[in-house]
């Protein structure tokens, strides 16, 4: 008896809670769009699509009490990581356009995510607002000292030799595939890849010596470099990067430079937009903020909303190129 | 330097105020974060990371090693008092401690698994010093190697098994179909994800097992009528001359399967504390003992649990390659400090490579010196009446399942296989074979399929090095053994049961539970 | 009461009987894990079994599909013979204890259902009243104390010592606290 009361008071305390809060909660959500941007005592969250810890995570862990100086109000940095960074920038692209949410759109990995319709992503790039760029990461080739390769050309000739390996991660027509991709493309050369799905085992593969090479951010490699454990043999970029000057840009026209972006949802109105794009302007020119985050082996570099966007537009194209060409084989 | 002169330098850099202070806070924090179910070393020191900028690559490096080992103390905690495991690596401890737990012996398994950390740790130092080169290790083992690993894993399945080999069967491969969801390793196509990208990445191993441990514990407890408590004797906190006896051999043996454990890349821990379990149950002269609180049970599993924790950090030291979410933010740590782990740190800047190395001594023995008196502090939550326990442990478990990922997904996750764990306990299919599986699936077809890319499809590749081929044949002889041995078992068991008085024979200090205990409240 | 325990308890110690309910119990899980270890095959032809020669997509889902079709299946025939080694775990669940199991699971539906909305203060706390007096006899104020108690204590832990943002309230009231 007493046990079927508590059941039927536990059921009423919830419909009472549940009826309560359909009541409250819809006047909150939209009443945000006429007061001036930055309201004092709302907080802003930066999604960051990928673990605690990697390079996004601890640029957006230096930029955060940076920013919230400059905008006075607070900022809290939200991980969601998964699913290659899906998990993360479908709530980002759900969440109300208001700029209290931002975050980490990661060009141009972000696009193969919804380029690729296996993947099933809810997303595509009219989905955001740039804001801007902070920061940008080379890629480069590396191989072990001993291969007996020192440039480029040395395995492209190796790879049209005979079987050449690459370790990649992320899987098929994930980055490193679609860089190899392009390098193929551009040499008509055919690489023969063996996925994996940490960096760590993509880097164990190559200096076990079970694989010829791999691609990856200069961050990546630079460790192992330092100990002449591997060698970078070609920079994937446009130009010389400053912190490798010894490196060779590849004369094949491969520019795999990736840009740590941050975007808002789409909507978002363009004196939002434009607040927090200053904001980032002035924080990025701080030497503290710029020195922390070059030592996470990116390096600073503001770009404005407009730059990140025609840079969105480029990569979007290049990508789905590349997949409609893997589609096609 | 020599490690002798290394290591005295490092002392002498460690035993300053300051440092202690960093050590113990650590020491700390790491209990704590290891207590929490859910919230892991890794997302602590993530978060500390951007702190540690001011402290310098030293300071830095002791605070964050110090969450790391001082966390496989912590999770022990829950997995002993209410069969929560809070890491991966503290699953094999649940089958026993929380046993030990419910006989009144949470004390002796809290302390015993403290001793053994102690030991696990220091000897895992010890090798970290001397066996710094051993590291290219790491380096023998590519995707076949592993793969064969992961075929001997598969043996301690049956060492897993209750009553019936056919459950333990089950439940091994409802684990491996655990595993299966996610993006293709090859092709990248999803797979049994149901459109739903959560999905993409496979399930939380946290909250998969938080729930088929911890929450079906919990629905087993409440669904029948416990209303005032169930009050378990605490009994005595320090263990017994015979427990220490008892537990010496496996304490040794945890220390050694963990640090080569350690040592193997992407070597999963749960897997390696099974291994010690089903290595002590096997070696054991009462196999009968185990699942219903054998301290060897917990004694082996612990100490490897932390033996790996040192050893995993090795690859970092040596090769700057990190083999685990914590190890992977360490190196963040060096580098937003301008320093290269790898060889290079030795020579270069050997006073912070040997000040963090004395830093883990002195923090283990803070550990022991901490850890011991807790005991007393722990099994004090015994005493809650069972219903206010129930209520906040479910509580804490939401939080720390939503925190694994700041998603509501891993919630649903960890309630689903809890309801799934109670069911299956309902029918008597063990779940510890199911947690191992789930381990193992996932590498194994990984590990097979990058051998086979990376031979273009031939199936020499698993024979490609001596040690692959050495290890697949050890691993299928295990694999045989451990399918015969349950018949060989089932004879000698028939064999008894004809014999006059057949009785399996009960030591007298441990009486089975049976659910009349459990019901008497 | 007491004798509804007592009953049951004799039910669980002769092991070696047969008991119809537990016999069920095995013959339906063997039937529902064979029949996930088909869909599982079903899905894995689907996807493909070797491509160029090689293992692909469906492959390993095959093995594992058959696996479990096998075992289900053998422990839907030998449900009688395992039915014999019972644990002590597979006792018969009482009324009140379901009772209880069915109030928690609303609750946590509920406490899912709100997080969001209601934010991680809110829900914690109903949850906790919810859950408290559906499992114990304490006094509601007893209750109260503990819920507001482990929930503040939670979320200042969480939110501002571990940095874990939980999700905050959209109701006026509570978000007026900064909760």
């Amino acid at each position: 008896m007493k046990t079927t009361r508590k059941l039927l008071g536990a059921a009423m305390v919830l419909a009472l809670a549940t009826g309560a809060t359909a009541c409250t909660s819809e006047p909150t959500s939209t009443a945000t769009t006429t007061s001036k941007y930055p309201e004092q005592g709302k907080d802003m969250t930066i999604i960051v699509p990928v673990d605690a810890g990697g390079t996004t995570d601890n640029v957006a862990r230096a930029l955060a009490p940076e920013l919230a100086k400059e905008l006075g109000i607070n900022v809290q940095v939200l991980n969601k990581p998964g699913a290659a960074q899906q998990i993360g920038i479908t709530q980002l692209a759900q969440s109300p356009a208001d700029g209290y949410t931002i975050g980490f759109t990661n060009l141009p990995s972000m696009i193969s995510g919804y380029a690729n319709p296996a993947r099933g992503a809810t997303y595509t790039r009219e989905s955001f607002t740039p804001i801007a760029g902070v920061a940008k990461s080379d890629t480069v080739v590396a191989v072990k000292p001993d291969s007996g390769i020192s440039t480029l050309d040395d395995l492209i000739s190796k790879a049209k030799a005979g079987t050449t390996t690459a370790a990649i991660t992320g899987g098929a027509l994930g980055d490193d595939d679609l860089i190899l991709r392009q390098i193929q493309n551009a040499t008509g050369t055919k690489f023969n890849t063996v996925p994996f799905d940490s960096g760590t085992d993509k880097m164990l593969a190559l200096l076990g010596g079970r694989v010829d090479f791999i691609v990856g951010s200069i961050a990546t490699v630079l460790p192992q470099v330092q100990n002449g454990q591997l060698k970078m043999v070609s920079l994937l970029a446009k130009e010389k990067n400053d912190a490798i000057p010894d490196v060779p840009v590849n004369d094949i026209g491969v520019n795999a430079s990736a840009n740590l972006t941050l975007s808002g949802p789409k909507g978002m109105p363009a004196d939002v937009t434009a607040a927090i794009e200053k904001s980032i302007k002035t924080v990025l020119d701080k030497p503290d903020v710029k020195a922390a985050i070059d030592k996470t082996g990116s390096q600073t570099t503001f770009i404005s909303a407009s730059d990140t966007s025609s840079f969105w537009e480029e990569g979007d194209g290049k990508i789905k190129e590349l997949i409609s060409q893997a589609g096609a084989k | 330097m020599n490690p002798i002169d290394g290591l005295l330098t490092g002392f002498a850099t460690v035993l300053t105020p300051g440092n202690l202070l960093l050590a113990f806070l650590g020491c700390i924090l790491g209990m704590l974060v290891g207590i929490l179910p859910g919230f892991g070393p890794a997302a602590a020191s993530a978060i500390l990371l951007p702190v540690t900028f001011a402290l310098g690559p030293t300071g830095a490096i002791i605070v964050l090693a110090a969450i790391l080992y001082g966390a496989s103390y912590g999770g022990t905690v829950t997995a002993v008092l209410l069969n929560v495991p809070g890491e991966a690596s503290s699953v094999a401890t649940t089958l026993d401690g929380y046993q030990m737990a419910l006989k009144g012996r949470a004390g002796p398994a809290l302390s015993i698994a403290a001793m053994g950390s102690f030991v696990g740790c220091i000897v895992g130092l010890i090798g970290f010093v001397i066996a710094t080169p051993l590291s290219k290790f790491a380096l023998l083992f590519g995707p076949p190697e592993l793969f064969a690993v992961t075929i001997f894993g598969l043996s301690i399945v049956t060492g897993l098994a209750g009553k019936s080999l056919r459950k333990a069967l089950i439940s091994a491969a409802i684990g491996l179909m655990v595993a299966l969801p996610g993006l293709d390793p090859v092709s990248g196509a999803p797979r049994f994800t149901f459109q739903s990208p959560e999905l993409f990445d496979g399930l939380s191993f946290v909250a998969v097992v938080m729930g088929l441990f911890g929450i079906s514990e919990l629905l087993s407890t409440i669904d029948h009528n416990i209303k005032s408590g169930r009050a378990l004797p605490v009994g005595k906190i320090l263990p017994t001359a015979s427990d220490l006896k008892r537990s010496a051999g496996p304490i040794g043996r945890g220390t050694l399967i963990g640090f080569a454990m350690g040592l193997l890349p992407g070597s999963p821990g749960a897997a390696a504390s099974f291994l010690s379990y089903v290595t002590e149950k096997r070696l054991s002269k009462r196999p009968d003992e185990f699942g219903k609180g054998a301290v060897e049970g917990v004694a082996g599993p612990e100490t490897t649990n932390n033996s790996m924790a040192i050893s995993g950090m090795i690859p970092l030291f040596a090769l700057g390659l990190p083999t685990s979410a914590t190890t992977a933010i360490m190196l963040g740590a060096f580098t937003i400090n301008g320093l290269v782990p790898g060889p290079l740190l030795f020579d270069e800047h050997p006073e912070v490579a040997w000040a963090i190395i004395a830093s883990m001594f002195v923090g283990n023995v803070i550990l022991l010196f901490l850890n011991i008196p807790l005991v007393r502090v722990w099994v004090l939550f015994l005493r809650l009446p069972y219903p206010v326990l129930y209520g906040v442990v479910l509580g804490f478990m939401l939080l720390g399942a939503y925190s694994l990922e700041n998603s509501i997904f891993n919630v649903g996750v960890m309630l689903a296989f809890g309801v799934l764990g109670y069911l299956l306990r309902k029918i008597d299919v063990p779940l510890a074979p199911m947690a191992l599986t789930i381990v193992l699936g996932q590498l194994m077809e990984r590990s097979f399929r990058q051998s086979l890319a990376m031979s273009e499809g031939s199936p020499t590749v698993f024979f490609s090095t001596p040690l692959a081929t050495v290890l697949l044949i050890i691993a299928l002889l295990a694999l045989l053994y451990s399918g015969i041995r349950p018949a060989l078992a089932r004879r000698t068991r028939f064999a008894r049961i004809l014999a006059p008085k057949s009785e399996v024979p009960v030591p007298a200090n441990i009486s089975t539970p049976t659910s009349t205990d459990r019901n008497q409240k | 009461m007491t004798t509804l325990i007592k009953e049951h308890a004799v039910e669980q110690i002769s092991a070696g009987t047969i008991s119809k309910g537990y016999l069920l119990a095995n013959r339906i899980g063997g039937g529902v894990i064979a029949g996930i270890g088909l869909y599982i095959i079903q899905q894995a032809l689907s996807y493909g079994v070797l491509r160029d020669g090689l293992p692909a997509d469906g492959f390993y889902p095959l093995i594992v599909g058959s696996l479990l079709t096998l075992l289900g299946l053998s422990l839907l025939v030998s449900a009688k013979s395992e039915a014999q080694e019972r644990g002590e775990d597979s006792y018969v669940p009482e009324r009140s204890g379901m009772i209880k199991l069915a109030i928690s699971a609303v609750a946590i539906a509920g406490f899912l259902l709100l997080l969001q909305p209601v934010g991680y203060v809110g829900s914690m706390v109903l949850f906790l009243i919810v859950v408290l007096k559906a499992a114990s006899n304490l006094r509601i104020l007893t209750i109260l104390l503990i819920a507001v108690g482990f929930t503040l204590a939670t979320f200042y832990g969480f939110s501002k010592a571990l940095g874990v943002p939980l999700p905050l309230s959209h109701l006026i009231p509570l978000a007026a606290l900064g909760f």
